[in-house]
């Protein structure tokens, strides 16, 4: 047998052992958060006082936010942060919706890049865990910088518009990092699906807030990694932009040409049942942490996530 | 073709045909609603059987799908309720060799299902035999098996909880006390919290003031103060001096004050965040913690507020 | 006989709740708000039982939607885990009538439930 097929036998026999490998931990994963989460269990209320702060850039939809405060966890709220001069209709809005009245808000002292025009709390008790933040528009950083700025609690999970939790997922992240093995874990990465990024509030303030490189600047020894799925977008293969549809499409078209050009049918066939070990592997995954039915955007978000060892440790949102 | 080749694609397409039939096996839309159906069945018998005086007729399972449905449910019924008939209970566990037939299958499992499985058994009113088969799993490395086993041999033995706990080689987790606490609601465990929050073990410690904070137990005030003076672990201090601020007791001694010195930055800022949020006036901030914390505190505390003079103006 | 309905995404522990009650009531259960609201719209009943406390704290306005103008104004119970001061105290503020906690005792809740259909009678 040659050299190059060797190899490249090889290096498929590691794709796919990645892809198994990742799809047991996430079903590991999912089967001891259903245990822990299951009816009987009971409420885990506040697990050694963690609690976890919400923040939310470009969110300005009342069902979104609505879906957001839907966690029954006790340590939790959610903090939204909006240009009501930019938004004043939506703004207006969520202010008559969950009765929020204006409250005193001082420049932070932690976080200085964090420019707050109005801070809103509701005059409600039940909405209570909502906080809206008027501030201008910038970037989706400085969002999250106003929003850390007024966060209650030792935890930052930040989401993007169209993003939601997942059912539990504030539950079993507050299990997790109540854990005593964890108490110096300043981020926790989500590898299932999305994605998603929990940071300690006090690692962020001394990091000076938000950026795109702080993932690198946090010790990897602080990071934790884990398999559960925290968020998601309610989207489909449609949403992932077309230049990037044509690129994949591109690279598959052309890793088979080559293949076939330099091994013949049979490298072919063995890529194949590689990408379809794959697509396998991230079906299974997808109906494991709910989705109902095959998407391929499941499948493209699996293989992403597989592939996140070679992507450099970058926050983007 | 090469064999080696041959054999890859063998292996692949087996592996990815195995995960498409597990796909498609798992939610088994069917299978799943016929064991839910059983088990509501399972669930609706208990309770009619339960609230009669003289029960009318035997729950009965046959085989395992049976058996299992009808630990499910009584796991259900048990895990929600309080003060139910145990002897009742007990009459079907016997009948339907529920005990046996979960030891048994306990011992042929393992990882998450055993702790599944150990998760059932705590809820059976099974002899205390059962609870020592049981202890091995203790001292399990699976975590969740290590929890459940606690919790079963806590429900079998409760006269020796205690013992066991403080035996444990291991550090109980929040979880894990939460769940100790579920038991404690259910009125399955004769703890009284004095003694816990009087030993020295940590774990007994640790669930002592967790029981403090769970049905906010203001007397004990004078023994949290104790554990935030002496205690060595920080951990412990700290969570004792969390429960006094969650029970809304003054925190504003000078031997508090002192132990907060000790603690690093980090977590005095995370203490003043969640004072602030329990409510406490700045005038206690002041005397806790140092100026430039107390700022900051005050900066918190005014945030809850809102400027009336500026909104009369407005009017 | 009363009409009462359960809310709950947890199957077993509605089914649970609703054999304790269903000597006293007729008893529909729903696992979606929006089928609860159908629900109360379409058979008017006396009592609703929710077993979750989010759907309170959302902004989704589940009371006023369960006791709509015109309609038959329901009792609104609610059973959860959950212990802290605060969200008892929001429940109560938001027009839930009666919090109880998880574990119930079956025979007490039998007779709350009892009583409650029977003043509600008489009224």
């Amino acid at each position: 047998m040659n050299v190059s097929l060797t190899i490249f036998l090889l290096t498929l026999s590691a794709i796919s052992l990645a892809a198994a490998r990742h799809t047991l931990r996430i079903m590991q994963s999912i089967r001891t958060r259903k245990e822990l989460c299951d009816e009987g269990t009971g409420c885990y209320e506040s697990l050694g006082f963690v609690g976890c702060s919400v923040i939310c850039s470009a969110v300005d939809n009342l069902y979104h936010i609505e879906q957001l405060l839907n966690v029954e966890y006790d340590r939790y709220e959610v903090i939204i942060v909006l240009d009501a001069q930019l938004h004043t209709e939506k703004f207006a809005h969520i202010i008559a919706h969950y009765r929020m009245i204006k409250v005193n808000c001082s420049p932070s002292d932690e976080l200085p890049t964090a420019r707050i025009r109005n801070l809103y709390r509701s005059s409600s008790r039940n909405f209570r865990r909502l906080v809206l933040i008027d501030c201008e528009q910038r970037s989706a950083y400085d969002d999250f910088d106003a929003a850390a700025s007024v966060a209650s609690y030792k935890f930052l999970l930040p989401i993007r518009s169209h993003t939601l939790l997942h059912r539990h997922a504030i539950e079993s992240a507050a299990i997790i990092l109540s854990e005593s093995n964890y108490k110096n874990i300043e981020l926790l990465i989500s590898h299932v699906g999305e994605g998603g990024y929990i940071f300690r509030r006090q690692t962020i303030i001394e990091h000076g807030g938000f950026s795109s490189h702080l993932i690198r600047e946090i010790n990897k020894k602080a990071t934790l990694d884990i398999y559960l799925p925290i968020s998601y977008t309610p989207h489909t293969f449609q949403h992932i932009k077309p230049t990037l549809k044509v690129a994949i499409f591109c690279t598959i078209v052309t890793l088979f040409l080559t293949t076939w050009i330099t091994w013949g049918v049979a490298a072919v066939a063995a890529l194949g049942t590689t990408l379809i070990l794959i697509c396998a592997a991230g079906f299974f995954s997808a109906r494991l942490y709910g989705e109902r039915s095959w998407s391929s955007y499941n499948i493209f978000w699996f293989f992403r996530q597989m592939c996140s060892f070679f992507r450099p440790r970058k926050f983007i949102v | 073709m090469n064999i080696f080749t041959l054999l890859y694609i063998i292996i692949t397409s087996a592996a990815a045909l195995l995960f498409c039939i597990m796909a498609f096996t798992m939610p088994h839309k069917s299978k799943l609603e016929k064991n839910s159906k059983l088990k509501a069945r399972y669930i609706k018998q208990l309770v009619n059987m339960l609230g009669e005086i003289t029960p009318s007729e035997q729950i009965t399972a046959r085989g395992v799908r049976q058996r299992m449905a009808l630990a499910e449910a009584i796991y259900i019924v048990v895990s929600h309720t309080y003060g139910i008939d145990t002897d009742k209970l007990k009459q079907i566990t016997q009948i339907n060799r529920l005990e046996r037939f979960l030891s048994r299958a306990i011992t042929f499992s393992r990882g998450i299902r055993r702790s599944h499985l150990l998760l059932l058994m705590s809820c059976l009113p099974a002899s205390e035999e059962a609870s020592d088969k049981l202890l091995h799993n203790i001292n399990s490395r699976n975590s969740l098996v290590r929890t459940n086993a606690l919790l079963a041999t806590l429900a079998l033995k409760p006269s020796h909880a205690i013992k066991t706990i403080a035996s444990l080689d291991f550090e109980l987790q929040h979880t894990d006390i939460a769940r100790i606490i579920a038991l404690l609601r259910r009125g399955l465990l004769p703890i009284a919290y004095e003694p816990l929050l009087e030993s020295h073990n940590r774990n007994l410690r640790m669930l002592g003031i967790a029981i403090v904070r769970a049905f906010g137990i203001n007397i004990a005030e004078k023994q949290l103060c104790h554990i935030i003076y002496t205690e060595s672990d920080n951990e412990i201090a700290t969570e004792a001096l969390y429960t006094l601020a969650t029970l809304g007791r003054t925190l504003s001694r000078t031997r508090i004050r002192e132990r907060l010195a000790t603690m690093p930055p980090s977590q005095r800022k995370d203490l003043c965040r969640h004072i602030t949020t329990e409510g406490y006036s700045l005038q206690t901030m002041r005397s806790l913690f140092s100026i430039e914390e107390s700022c900051h505190a005050e900066k918190l505390i005014n945030s809850h507020k809102r400027k009336l003079t500026k909104i009369a103006a407005t009017i | 006989m009363g009409k009462i309905i359960i809310y709950s995404q947890q199957i077993h522990t509605a089914t649970l709740i609703a054999e304790v009650i269903a000597d006293t009531a007729d008893v529909e259960y729903c696992d979606t708000p929006e089928e609860l609201i159908r629900h109360c719209i379409e058979h008017k009943p006396d009592l609703v039982i929710i077993i979750a406390i989010a759907p309170f704290l959302n902004g989704s306005h589940i009371i006023r939607r369960i006791r709509f103008r015109g309609g038959r104004r329901p009792a609104i119970y609610v059973i959860a885990w959950h212990q802290s001061e605060h969200i008892v105290l929001s429940l109560l503020e938001c027009g839930v009538d009666q919090y109880m906690t998880f574990p119930i005792c079956m025979g007490r809740l039998q007779s709350k439930i009892n009583q409650f259909l029977q003043s509600n009678d008489t009224r």
